[in-house]
């Protein structure tokens, strides 16, 4: 530990300990919605009185400790919901839950409530952004599917990889840097189809919080951002169901209470059927398919005032399949995959200032592909199982501090490749060969979100992970500190610095993401990725909060990046460690985000202007180049708008500057091996990444219509790449021969992916 | 064909057909490719210099097979040392090289280079100067002291695919300090080959020969190193000779002589990722440089 990372620990320490000294009252609870009993995330509990105030925790937890009084007025109010006032007697501690009822969106009423819109300037937190699963469900369909992570590449900062891939980049980093949780369970492979569409079914989605910067103590693991999803906990007023038919899915919800607000439970289901609609028309003998599917389910207890345990999993696999029979002989090929997510928490409330969840998870992402001929088969596998288990606490002692520290524990089993024989003679080889690897991953942290005075506030924290694999063992000291300085009360600029670290990697294969990519832990070869990470910006909005605006700039350092040596085959190659090369990426930019957040018309302006950058001594004759996911420019601009409370239309228009990649451009006549009586023609490229592909942009259309009450449909008719803009998906080289010189030539051909693709899908509530 | 796997290899096609709809070609619009000098010099310690140029051509334009043997001959090159140059000159020879249109054949082609009169030495820097239409190119390099071969150890290998397989493996130590490159080699050729002990080569009426080179890849620090090389098993055919040596390379040499080899190994390999040559030519491309060979092992079977 430095000088400076003492003092600045020492800080924290001291700034905790004034709290202590205060004698006081503490007014707490949880902050529901009305109609369905679920805990609401981030709420705003505000006193105006004081000009002061909280939000609820990822539990709907509050505490505010102030000093005695007769009585105090305090606002509670969340994103879509009426703002709720009370007058409070505060003599004694006081334990109040609040209801709150869902306004009426379709109108110009007040939907966004003051004193959660201010958040955004208020809090001491910058990059990071809460998407609600509503604003997901507005926007147009792509083949008439929702998909978070698609929804997630309109904002400033994060932008896709090829056309229509679900993966996502932020701020210049890897597909890999991004820690994605599910209920607190680490989901390694988030994606169906290829990259395509995400793991996550949007129906048993309750909250998205995606950090690009300033991060929490409490997240750790990974450089470029943490998305952290929260499922839906399950209505406990009443039983109902939603659920839907896509072109691709159809999906199913089902949730009640199994004991009135005490106990309650959520099953959400989704599945392609294409592989069903298929099949009576295979020539007999022939069974050809894919398909995949996803089962979500929560169940929670409130066991009393002080404790609450929830049990959520998610269960998701893919599989492509083809099979052929014949009388004498059958031949099979399949290759599967997919996360299991179990989670196991229980939230103990030890006094009205304390509040604490514990937690276990466990999480197993695998790979299998079968192969079976004539009497002999064969099985590759590869996977990653990890056990969990954390403790986190949340400490309110005043109004001035925020306190959450708390521990937690990961036994990683990474399973590389390994395969297994079987054959008529011999009944069954086990996986004999497989090399697992053990790791080790823990960490502590604290984090004190503090108010200095009503234009000061900041949040400051520790993170120290620990990781240990046989005898190479990490340890770090990750400080995070973010500075809110409030001009007025729609205006105030922020300043942050993180530090992240990362100790396991994906061996990607290439820009899409494929199953097989491989998960690693550090080694003496494989060492951590470090991040440093600076950030300004400006937080404003306007016109009574129904317009927020910000500008960020960031800059960020990355050290110990992979990627793999010149001339390395991304598939066959057992030995990854011999094919990788380690080098340093720094990638900066501003990001501008204009949104519209109440009234009939709704949406957002996101751009980003960015550069992405790597070293490597191995790569580009030691020179530095662009990442392969530089984009210059990267703009989003959502549109929505409700014509009453039937029918609404939605539009996205997005436009980035064009992929790098490398490409050659001139040949050379040259000897092979040096030696002059064997010669041979070879490429002589751009600099690596040197050349772009053409810019993409697509417009994207929907329109929605809502009918029934008791039994609600929503129809949506929805137009992916509008004006059928041909987007570049890859570019490679093909032979031409010219009948008129009979001379031959290369030529760059460039494939598109997704023409325009117009979509019906039917959604319904009861 | 079972008529099964047939219907399975038209849903197979239907499929293909369904998915492809969604694409498009493109031609994509590129620059206007400016041809750059290529340099090509490997140059044995005690020999004298050897600079090839041709020139490079774009990608996209129709191939240049008949002219790829398009020699640069009106260049000035000029070679400087230790505060002396020397103005190198043209010459000539023929070589047999594989025919232009991919066949078995060979043909003679005649290849002009520049060279001098003064052979290069160990520990010297070289510093290279081309001019030609207006463009100068240069580079510089020093040929290192060869290492101290340790032991050669001749070996057969029963491969599965190639059958009988003849072994040389080079043992000797990495000179510390620096990055260095080396090459082993094996050339076999057969009894009508004439071994000249006092140059360490094969005389020139060689009838038939066959070379494999093996590169070490890029090493630093001191460490042993083994380098093999295989070729058919000498007595198997008509093969009866056989020399094997190894080279330090200068650093510049190795290093686009590794790049070059990877994208020979994986060039047209759309799932590898591409090789860039690593040049040590300014202005230009290819590489001029170096070797010093260590102890020559002649062997008559």
């Amino acid at each position: 530990m430095t000088k400076k990372q003492y003092f600045l620990f020492s800080l924290l320490i001291l700034l905790a300990l004034t709290g202590f000294t205060q004698k006081n009252v503490t007014l707490s609870g949880y902050v529901k919605d009305a109609k369905t009993g679920e805990s609401l995330l981030g709420a705003t509990v505000a006193l105006p009185e004081l000009e002061s105030g909280t939000y609820t925790n990822g539990y709907g937890f509050y505490s505010l400790t102030v000093r005695e009084t007769d009585s105090l007025v305090v606002i509670f109010s969340y994103l879509g919901y009426a703002d709720k006032y009370l007058k409070v007697a505060m003599r004694s501690d006081v334990s109040l839950d609040i209801k709150m009822e869902i306004a009426d969106v379709s109108t110009d009423a007040v939907v966004i409530t003051e004193n959660k819109a201010r958040q955004n300037v208020e809090k001491p937190t910058m990059g990071v952004i809460e998407m609600s699963i509503e604003q997901v469900e507005m926007l147009p369909y792509i083949g008439g599917e929702k998909d978070l992570l698609k929804a997630l590449q309109l904002l400033p900062g994060v932008q896709g990889g090829s056309e229509a891939s679900a993966n996502f980049y932020v701020r210049g980093g890897q597909g890999d840097q991004n820690l994605i949780l599910l209920d607190e369970a680490l989901v390694y492979n988030p994606f169906h189809l290829g990259g395509y569409m995400s793991t996550f079914n949007t129906d048993g989605i309750r909250n998205v919080t995606l950090y690009k910067g300033s991060f929490p103590a409490q997240y750790g693991g990974r450089l470029s951002s943490i998305l952290d999803i929260s499922m839906k906990e399950g209505n406990n007023q009443k039983w109902a169901a939603e659920g839907g038919i896509g072109s691709v899915t159809s999906r199913i919800l089902v949730e009640g209470p199994i004991i009135k607000e005490k106990m309650s439970l959520m099953v959400s289901a989704r599945r392609t059927y294409l592989d069903l609609l298929i099949r009576p028309f295979l020539p007999k003998g022939t069974d050809v398919g894919y398909f995949f599917h996803d089962l979500n389910g929560k169940w929670n207890w409130n066991i009393s005032k002080k404790d609450r345990v929830y049990l959520s999993g998610y269960y998701g696999r893919d599989k492509l399949y083809t099979n052929l029979f014949t009388p004498t002989d059958t031949t099979k090929f399949g290759v599967y995959w997919g996360n299991k997510t179990m989670t196991a928490r229980w939230n103990h409330l030890y006094n009205d200032k304390l509040f604490s969840n514990t937690t276990f998870v466990y999480n197993d992402y695998l790979y299998n592909n079968d192969f079976t001929l004539q009497g002999f088969s064969i099985r590759l596998m590869s996977g990653i199982k990890d056990i969990n288990g954390k403790i986190d606490f949340d400490y309110f002692p005043n109004l001035r501090h925020k306190i959450k520290f708390g521990a937690n524990y990961t036994y990683h089993t990474f399973t590389p490749s390994s395969v297994k024989f079987k054959t008529s003679a011999i009944d069954s080889l086990d996986f004999t060969n497989i090399q697992q690897k053990f790791v080790h991953e823990s960490a502590v942290y604290i984090n004190d979100e503090y108010i200095f005075n009503e234009k000061l506030n900041m949040n400051l924290g520790f993170r120290a992970p620990f990781f240990v694999y046989k005898k190479t063992q990490y340890f770090g000291l990750e400080p995070r500190f973010t500075l809110n300085y409030i001009l007025d009360k729609n205006t105030s600029i922020k300043g942050s610095y993180t530090m992240m670290k990362q100790f396991v990697t994906q061996i990607s294969s290439s820009s899409i993401s494929l199953p097989f990519d491989l998960w690693v832990p550090a080694t003496d070869t494989v060492k951590p990725q470090t991040a440093h990470q600076g950030a300004i910006g400006l937080f404003k909005n306007f016109f009574e909060d129904k317009y927020e605006a910000s500008f960020e700039a960031y800059y960020k350092y990355m050290t110990n990046q992979v990627d793999y040596k010149e001339g390395t085959n991304f598939f066959f190659n057992s030995n990854y460690q011999g094919a990788l090369v380690f080098g340093n990426g720094w990638s900066y930019g501003g990001e501008f985000y204009l949104r519209k957040r109440s009234g009939r018309f709704t949406g957002w302006l996101s751009y980003t202007l960015a550069w992405s950058r790597r070293q490597f001594d191995d790569l580009n004759d030691g020179k530095p180049f662009a990442f392969k996911y530089d984009r210059r420019h990267n703009l989003s601009l959502v549109a929505i708008y409700n014509f009453n409370k039937r029918w609404s239309f939605s539009s996205v228009f997005v436009y980035q500057t064009g992929s790098a990649l490398t490409l050659p451009e001139g040949r050379l006549f040259v000897p092979v091996y040096g030696w002059t009586n064997n010669y041979s023609w070879y490429n002589d490229y751009t600099e690596k990444n040197g050349y772009r592909l053409k810019a993409y942009n697509r417009l994207d259309i929907g329109l929605r219509y809502k009918a029934g009450k008791k039994l609600r449909s929503e129809i949506h008719i929805d137009i992916y790449n509008v004006y059928n803009r041909r987007n570049p998906f890859f570019v490679y080289m093909t032979q031409e021969r010219d009948s008129r010189s009979n001379g031959t030539k290369f030529v760059a051909k460039q494939i598109s992916l997704l023409p325009v693709i117009p979509s019906v899908s039917y959604n319904f509530s009861f | 064909m079972n008529k099964n796997i047939i219907s399975f290899f038209l849903w197979m096609a239907a499929s293909a057909l369904f998915f492809t709809a969604c694409q498009k070609t493109i031609h994509i619009d590129l620059n206007d490719y400016e041809k750059k000098v290529v340099v090509f010099s490997e140059n044995a310690s005690g020999r004298f210099p050897e600079i090839y140029l041709t020139e490079s051509q774009s990608y996209y334009g129709y191939l240049e097979i008949q002219n790829s043997f398009k020699f640069l001959k009106d260049a000035t090159v000029i070679l400087r040392t230790a505060g002396s140059s020397q103005t190198l000159t043209p010459a000539t020879r023929f070589d047999t090289v594989p025919d232009w249109w991919g066949g078995s054949g060979r043909d003679s082609v005649e290849v002009y280079y520049y060279t001098g009169t003064t052979p290069l030495a160990e520990g010297q820097k070289y510093e290279l100067e081309v001019v030609h239409n207006n463009r100068t190119v240069t580079s510089e390099m020093e040929i290192a002291a060869p290492v101290q071969v340790k032991s050669i150890k001749e070996e057969t290998i029963n491969d599965p695919f190639s059958g009988q397989l003849f072994q040389a493996s080079v043992i000797f130590d990495d000179a510390k300090g620096q990055k260095d490159y080396y090459r082993v080699g094996v050339i076999t050729t057969n009894s009508y080959a004439q071994w000249n002990p006092n140059t360490g080569q094969f005389d020139d009426t060689i009838y038939f020969s066959s070379t494999n080179y093996y590169m070490v890849p890029e090493v630093e620090d001191g460490q042993e190193l083994t380098a093999s090389v295989y070729n058919s098993y000498p007595g198997s055919t008509d093969i009866t000779k056989l020399k094997i040596f190894i080279q330090r390379l200068s650093y510049g040499l190795g290093n686009y002589l590794e790049s070059v080899n990877s994208q020979s190994n994986n060039g047209s390999d759309p799932f590898t990722e591409p090789t860039l040559l690593r040049s040590n030519i300014q202005n230009g491309i290819g590489a001029f440089g170096g070797y010093s060979v260590s102890d020559t092992v002649y062997r008559e079977y």
